[in-house]
C-alpha cells in the first residue's frame, strides 16, 4: 500500500478519460470528454500540466503522432497509462471505496 | 491554415510565453479554434495555459534559487580563506608586479577565477543534493552549464564593477577583509547566483528534455 502513489481528484479523471479513449486520447478529445463528464468548461493548458505531472510520476507515457493542417503542422501528443499508472488507479479506488461506506444518505436518496 | 490578426498575436504568446513551448498544447488550441470555437474562448485558453506554465516553473525554479541565493552568501568566506592561502598571496603579489596591461588582466583573472570555482563547486552540491540529476545529465550538457555559468558571471561582474565604480566605490578592495561588510555583500552576492542558477536551469532543461524524448520513445 505505501508503495502506492494516491491521485488527486483531477489527475484520476485524467487517468481515467484516458482509459475511456483508449488510442485516441490526446488533447483535444481529452479536454472534451472531461468537460463533457464534469459538466463544465476545462483549461487545456491545466490539462497539461496535470499529464506532465503524470508523466514525471510514471503514471503515464506519450507519444508523437501524426501532424495536420488544421493544428497548423504540428504534431499530437497521444497519452497512454502505464503499468504503474493502473495500480495507483486501483489503490486510490480501493482506499476512496471504503471511506465513501461511512457516507450517510442523504433526504433525496431515501426518499 | 495559419491563424490572424489577434488570434495570430495569441498563438505568439502561446508559443513563447509558455516556458518551454508545448507544441502539442499550440497545436490542440489552434485544432480546436480552427474548428469553430471563438476568439474569446481561444485568448482565454492562451492565457490561462500562459499563467499556469508561470506558476508551474516558479516552483521547479524555486529550490534552485534559494539554494543560489543561499551558497553566494558563503562567498566571503570561501574568498577570504583563499587569499589567507599563504601560496596564492604570493602569486597575486607576483601578478601585480608585472606591467601593465598584463598586471590589470592578471588581477582580474585573479579575481574570477575564485568566484568561478566556488559557483561550479555550489553547482556540483546541487547535482549531487538532486539525486539522479547527475546521472541523466550528458557531457555536453554539464560543459554547456559550466560555460554559461562562467559567461553570466563575467558579464554581471562587469555590470556590478562599472555600477560600483560609478557609485564611487572601489573594487580594487575586493581582496579585504571589510570588503563584504553590508551593501558589498549584497552586490557580490547578484553575480554568482545569477552565475549558479544559469548553471542549474540549463541543466534542469537537458534532464527535462531527456526526460520527455524518454517517453516518446517509450510510447
Amino acid at each position: 500500500m505505501g508503495e502506492h502513489t494516491y491521485l488527486g481528484e483531477f489527475e484520476l479523471m485524467i487517468l481515467l478519460t484516458i482509459l475511456r479513449l483508449g488510442d485516441d486520447a490526446y488533447g483535444v478529445p481529452l479536454s472534451r470528454e472531461l468537460a463533457k463528464q464534469r459538466g463544465k468548461e476545462v483549461a487545456v493548458g491545466s490539462v497539461y500540466a496535470a499529464l506532465d505531472r503524470l508523466e514525471t510520476k510514471g503514471l503515464i507515457a506519450s507519444s508523437l503522432g501524426e501532424s495536420t493542417p488544421e493544428r497548423g503542422g504540428r504534431a499530437k501528443r497521444y497519452f497512454r497509462m502505464t503499468e504503474q499508472g493502473l495500480r495507483s488507479v486501483h489503490a486510490t479506488r480501493k482506499v476512496l471505496s471504503r471511506l465513501w461506506q461511512s457516507l450517510p444518505s442523504t433526504d433525496e436518496e431515501l426518499a | 491554415m495559419k491563424p490572424t490578426g489577434s488570434a495570430a498575436l495569441a498563438t505568439w504568446m502561446l508559443k513563447h510565453l509558455t516556458f518551454g513551448g508545448n507544441e502539442a498544447l499550440v497545436g490542440d488550441l489552434l485544432e480546436e479554434f480552427l474548428g469553430g470555437r471563438s476568439l474569446r474562448w481561444y485568448w482565454r485558453q492562451v492565457l490561462c495555459a500562459i499563467g499556469i506554465g508561470a506558476c508551474s516553473k516558479s516552483r521547479d525554479y524555486a529550490f534552485p534559487l534559494l539554494f543560489s541565493a543561499a551558497w553566494s552568501m558563503l562567498y566571503p568566506t570561501w574568498r577570504l580563506s583563499i587569499v589567507r592561502i599563504w601560496s596564492s598571496q604570493t602569486l597575486f603579489e607576483r601578478w601585480t608586479s608585472i606591467d601593465w596591461p598584463y598586471s590589470t588582466a592578471l588581477h582580474g583573472i585573479s579575481q574570477i577565477i575564485p568566484a568561478a570555482a566556488f559557483v561550479w563547486l555550489g553547482f556540483f552540491i546541487f547535482l549531487t543534493l538532486r539525486t539522479g540529476m547527475a546521472h541523466e545529465l550528458s557531457r555536453l550538457r554539464l560543459f554547456g552549464s559550466l560555460s554559461i555559468s562562467l559567461n553570466v558571471l563575467l558579464v554581471t561582474t562587469i555590470g556590478l564593477w562599472m555600477h560600483l565604480r560609478s557609485s564611487g566605490m572601489n573594487v580594487g578592495y575586493v581582496a579585504q577583509e571589510n570588503f563584504y561588510s553590508g551593501s558589498h555583500l549584497i552586490a557580490i552576492g547578484i553575480p554568482l547566483t545569477l552565475s549558479l542558477l544559469s548553471a542549474i536551469s540549463f541543466a534542469l532543461s537537458g534532464t527535462r528534455r531527456r526526460r520527455h524524448g524518454t517517453a516518446s520513445v517509450a510510447g
